[in-house]
């Protein structure tokens, strides 16, 4: 029972005639080859398959995609893109952020997310901020460190 | 999109989002028994559907993937007319009580039976694990599955259902089917929400992000523009009306401290604005563009941080009193900030001290305390603290308002219907006459809907706006924005002679009533004296102090103060038999009270008033503690804690231990309760009887027609029972502080004796006989002694409201006492800690009180059960945990942690003990409140008989097992 959907990914519109109850995830990763969205949990805890939906961060395996019909939507591919993502990837690798990397797509929308909204975070913030991702190898001290640092470099960036 | 389905065998279309929730779309096509009660969590079990044979949340299914599948529903098992074997189970078991997803589990359970025709223990288990069950425990599921199973195999029940009482009565303490539970369990019409028409208005409440701010300005104006919004309520456009949200009699020892809304909120969570809308999305809309312009103060959130010198205060508005003024008010008021602080109004002094937000406090002694503590053996003297605990009843708080020729009717989810009337007057400035509650059937209350909390704004947003209103809380409001559990720290110093003889008691108790002072002097003053008369000791004090915080509100909560009060004495008490080297069970045994013994320590411990000093009325405490004690395996402490010391073998990782807890609570409030029934004689010799009591799923309203059906040797089903009804119905102050059966069955017996006596005086001139050769006689009739001659009820009503009649018989019952009628009891707990990870099982768990002559015993039993389950959650996993901004982090079920079937023990008993009570309605007490205040102590107990560590705290986690082991810091 496909349905045609459109709606912009990373800045592009695209259709696609598919069932509307697919996963978004599924979608964006077989569809679209959109591969850097990530399944973790399958049930919105871990955050890896992170990403923007009209700016707002939201898991993808928990949306049918019937819910992106219209919408906007930014993956990391996208994002990677963009003169913020360049800066929030780059203070990742240099703050050591990374080690298996598996979480970092997520990570970084996460970061994204936290810094379009409060160009300043403190610690706390930024660890509210990251709650909803999970780390399994930094302990996340690294992470928090280079979202700071990502703050700091990007200065008045964040507040565009 | 078309989706295509087969609902309960019938083929159905739907153009609809395929996106659209399993539930709404059920809901399009009628199958309203398939409920919510966690905003599609997936954790309680309301919206259960088989879809292709498998049970689902409906919630959390979408329409589109039911294309093509076969769904059914539990109002298609069957109706309230024919009623299936299980669905009859269910009700004769006595797990129907609030109801609200007892469809859910007959589905559920009509399911596996179908799989499985003789299922074992852990395939019902398995079944219901995912049905969250609060009121009648998980106990009788069982016994309903059997019930079943027999009636299907040999065509009757071979099992009993309940022990039976009063051999000499014919329904009362007999296992009888109750009344609504047809109704009920098949799934029909019976909640508010069920009565909303489709012309309503949904309200939407925005809450407070800050837990202390003024509210210097609300800007409506760009939600007011939203297509389908009516009305937006703030502080600056409602009465300024001050009133508080507690469900108790006038006066109510509780300070009026709130308006509809206040210019200063005091908790995340805390009333801003409520918009009114024809439809929940533009509701929801419009709250995103109301512009707050708040002034974030400063908050406290423990009795500690409340108490602290310098402390925010929380209340810093001008204080009144209606009665009793202290002289120096005047200068106490001159510190006072300015009007956004608002009021706050003591019907009568409470001994009080906002400026330090002390909301109430009291203190009183017997004997000499000091003294004994001087001359005692040992004391004991420990601090207990326990958490932040919600009702989560699987109906959240709902209600639908109206206006209709000039009356404002109330659909109401509540335990206080004339409550409810009394504050909806006050806030809309109507009469009382103008005012309609109608009390639905309750999915829930234990004490959270004996408070006014929703329809005070509901029943003002349809009065201001002329239109429908419903309003139903979300989980999380229900959570942040509802009522709690105070949190008590109870400290408590005991003393005693090695004979094991306690000497001296003192206790003191810091509460944490949150914003708002609803029963802030009751439910503290409960844990004194629901408790310390438990003890036949001379010297005894307490000091208990109320404190104003900026956490969630506190308020009633099923056992009210006692379970806390009652924590803290009996494991005080336990350590102190430890201590003394005495056994546990020897020292309860010597130091509870028994019939006869005078309460001198009641005088202090009134609501708000002198209490009355009495004695011990009818009591089977001692009874419980021997019959549990025997039950249990009751072993001598002090020998076993000799016995451990002397093994030097290696230790087994789980370790097991018992312990128990005495129990008393009351049968209301004597002196301030008042209920009312009335009693009619229909023409055919039928009664409807009409009782101010709110039946809340307890089966208050079978307990009526089982005491009419007595009285008047009438066939049960010839007894139609309307209450909670303020129209039609006369005053009740409502069903709490264990109230219904004793107040509100009293009333009914007052009113269907005076019953009897009128159809005795018709007889007696329709008879032309004396009235002294007359009596009643089954079935509804009145018989001649002398002439042998039989004239039927109906004869009687038929001739008396005939054209020469002389009237309809009507009779009116009233019942206020001075008498109390406490119920006793003691509960018993056997518990396995693993001394390597900290877990703890409750193994067992026997509940045995005496509750008078139980009226509905399988009911009752069942109400045990429920109790002690929710006092186990509390005991071992629930706790409403905040933030350092006063935000409550686990506000959903998933996260809070109610017990379910798994966490109930596997060797599960309630007893009822046989004593029968001079002052209850065929000598029945209470059932209910008291199975709150075992679990705790017995279990605290328990763990320390088992590994040798006392907690003092709620939730005791596996964290806080390991940290008393020395196992982690």
């Amino acid at each position: 029972m496909n349905v045609k959907l459109e709606f912009t990914l990373n800045g592009k519109n695209v259709t696609v005639s598919t069932d509307p109850l697919r996963r978004l995830i599924d979608v964006l990763r077989e569809d679209f080859g959109c591969t850097g969205v990530k399944e973790g949990c399958s049930e919105g805890e871990c955050g890896a398959c992170s990403i923007l939906l009209n700016g707002k961060m939201v898991t993808s395996c928990l949306i049918p995609v019937g819910a992106a019909d219209g919408q906007d939507i930014v993956t990391i591919e996208g994002l990677s893109e963009t003169e913020k993502g360049k800066l929030i990837i780059q203070a990742f690798a240099d703050g050591g952020a990374v080690q298996c990397g598996f979480c970092i797509p997520g990570m970084v929308v996460a970061a994204y997310s936290i810094l379009c909204e409060n160009p300043d975070p403190t610690e706390d913030e930024i660890r509210l901020g990251i709650s909803g991702n999970i780390c399994r190898c930094t302990g996340y001290d690294l992470i928090v460190d280079s979202i700071r640092l990502a703050a700091e470099r990007g200065g008045s960036i964040w507040k565009k | 999109m078309m989706i295509k389905c087969k609902i309960n065998g019938q083929n159905r279309c739907f153009d609809v989002n395929p996106l659209m929730k399993l539930r709404d779309m059920l809901l399009l096509n009628g199958n309203f028994a398939v409920r919510d009660s966690d905003d599609g969590e997936g954790f309680c079990g309301s919206d259960t559907v088989l879809v292709d044979n498998l049970p689902v949340y409906a919630n959390l299914m979408l329409a589109g993937e039911v294309d093509g599948c076969a769904i059914r529903t539990p109002d298609a098992l069957g109706s309230s007319k024919k009623l299936t074997v299980v669905q009859q189970a269910m009700i004769d078991a006595g797990i129907v009580q609030s109801a609200y997803n007892s469809p859910a589990a007959a589905l559920l359970l009509t399911w596996l039976l179908k799989k499985t025709p003789d299922p074992s223990r852990e395939e019902i288990r398995d079944v219901l694990s995912g049905i969250y069950v609060r009121d009648a425990g998980y106990e009788h599921y069982y016994l309903a599955v059997k019930l079943a199973v027999e009636k299907k195999r040999f065509g009757e029940y071979k099992t009993e259902i309940s022990p039976s009482f009063r051999s000499d009565l014919d329904y009362i303490g007999k296992p009888v089917a109750k009344i609504d539970g047809p109704q009920l369990v098949a799934g029909e019409k019976a909640f508010v929400e069920d009565y909303v028409e489709k012309n309503a208005c949904f309200m939407s409440v925005l809450r407070s992000p800050h837990a202390s701010a003024y509210i210097n300005s609300i800007d409506t104006s760009e939600a007011e523009k939203v297509e389908g919004v009516v009305a937006v309520f703030t502080a600056f456009n409602t009465p300024e009306t001050y009133y508080m949200q507690a469900g108790q009699g006038n006066p109510e020892p509780s300070p009026y401290d709130r308006r509809l809304f206040n210019m200063k909120v005091r908790h995340v969570g805390d009333r801003v604005a409520a918009v009114v809308a024809e439809n929940p999305e533009a509701a929801e809309k419009a709250k995103e563009l109301i512009k707050v312009d708040y002034e974030v103060l400063p908050a406290v959130f423990t009795v500690e941080e409340a108490m602290a010198d310098g402390a925010p205060v929380v209340h810093n508005g001008t204080v009144e009193y209606r009665s009793g003024a202290p002289e120096n008010l005047d200068e106490y008021n001159k510190t006072a900030g300015d009007l956004r602080e608002g009021k706050v109004i003591y019907q009568f002094p409470l001994r009080a001290d906002v400026k330090k937000n002390i909301a109430a406090s009291n203190k009183g002694s017997i004997g000499n305390v000091e003294k004994a503590f001087r001359k005692a053996d040992a004391i004991v003297e420990r601090t207990y603290q326990t958490s932040q605990i919600q009702h989560a009843p699987l109906e959240p708080h709902v209600c639908y308002a109206k206006t209709e020729g000039g009356r404002l009717t109330v659909y109401a989810s509540t335990q206080v219907p004339y409550h409810v009337r009394r504050i909806v007057s006050w806030v809309t400035g109507l009469s009382e006459n103008k005012i309609h509650v109608i009390k639905t059937r309750v999915g829930g209350g234990y004490g959270s809907k004996q408070d006014i909390l929703i329809e005070d704004l509901t029943a003002y947003a349809a009065f201001a706006t002329g239109r429908p209103v419903y309003c139903r809380n979300t989980r999380e409001e229900e959570f942040i924005a509802n009522s709690t559990r105070h949190p008590m720290r109870v400290h408590v110093k005991m003393a005693g002679k090695k004979n094991g003889k306690i000497t001296a008691i003192h206790m003191e108790v810091c509460a944490n009533t949150g914003p708002y002072g609803n029963h802030c002097l009751t439910v503290p003053m409960n844990s004194c004296s629901k408790t310390l008369p438990l003890f036949k000791c001379k010297n005894m004090s307490y000091d208990l102090k109320v404190y104003y915080t900026n956490t969630p509100p506190a308020g009633a909560y099923q056992g009210y103060g006692t379970p806390k009060g009652n924590f803290g004495l009996m494991m005080a008490m336990a350590e102190l038999a430890d201590k003394l080297g005495v056994d546990y069970r020897k020292m309860a045994l010597k130091n509870h009270v028994d019939t006869g013994y005078m309460l001198e320590i009641l005088k202090g411990l009134g609501e708000g008033r002198d209490g009355n000093v009495v004695p011990v009325g009818s009591c089977g405490l001692d009874e419980a503690i021997r019959k549990g004690c025997d039950m249990i395996g009751w072993e001598d402490t002090a020998k076993k804690k000799k016995k451990r010391r002397k093994k030097g073998t290696p230790e087994p990782e789980w370790k097991i231990g018992k312990g128990f807890a005495m129990v008393m609570q009351g049968s209301g409030l004597p002196g301030l309760d008042h209920s009312e029934a009335i009693a009619k004689l229909e023409t055919d010799g039928s009664v409807i009887l009409h009782s101010g009591g709110a039946d809340i799923g307890t089966g208050l309203d079978t307990i009526s027609a089982k005491i009419a059906a007595e009285e008047l040797k009438l066939p049960l089903d010839k007894i139609s029972v309307v209450s909670g009804d303020t129209d039609s119905c006369a005053f009740d102050t409502g069903a709490y502080a264990s109230s219904g059966t004793f107040f509100s069955g009293n009333a009914t017996w007052d009113a269907v004796k005076k019953l009897r006596v009128m159809i005795l005086q018709e007889a007696s001139v329709q008879m032309n006989e004396s009235i002294k050769h007359l009596s009643v006689v089954a079935p509804g009739a009145v018989k001649s002694h002398k002439t042998g001659r039989v004239i039927s009820f109906a004869e009687l009503s038929h001739t008396a409201c005939s054209g020469s009649g002389r009237g309809q018989m009507i009779a009116h019952g009233n019942f206020v006492t001075e008498a109390s009628s406490v119920p006793y009891g003691a509960h018993f707990a056997q518990v396995a800690v693993n001394t390597r990870t900290g877990e703890i099982k409750v193994q067992k768990f026997y509940a045995l009180q005496d509750a008078g002559t139980p009226i509905n015993p399988e009911l009752a039993l069942c109400q045990m059960y429920g109790a002690v389950m929710k006092s186990i959650g509390h005991t071992l996993y629930e706790d409403m945990k905040l933030d350092a901004s006063g935000r409550c982090i686990n506000a959903n079920m998933t996260d809070y942690g109610v017990p379910m079937i798994d966490e109930a023990p596997e060797d599960f008993r309630s007893i009822l003990i046989d004593v029968n009570d001079e002052h209850g309605p065929f000598g029945a007490k209470s059932i209910s409140e008291i199975a709150c205040n075992g679990a705790a102590p017995a279990i605290g107990i328990a763990i320390h008989n088992a590994c040798g560590i006392w907690l003092s705290d709620w939730p005791m986690t596996p964290e806080k097992v390991l940290r008393a082991l020395g196992k982690i810091k």
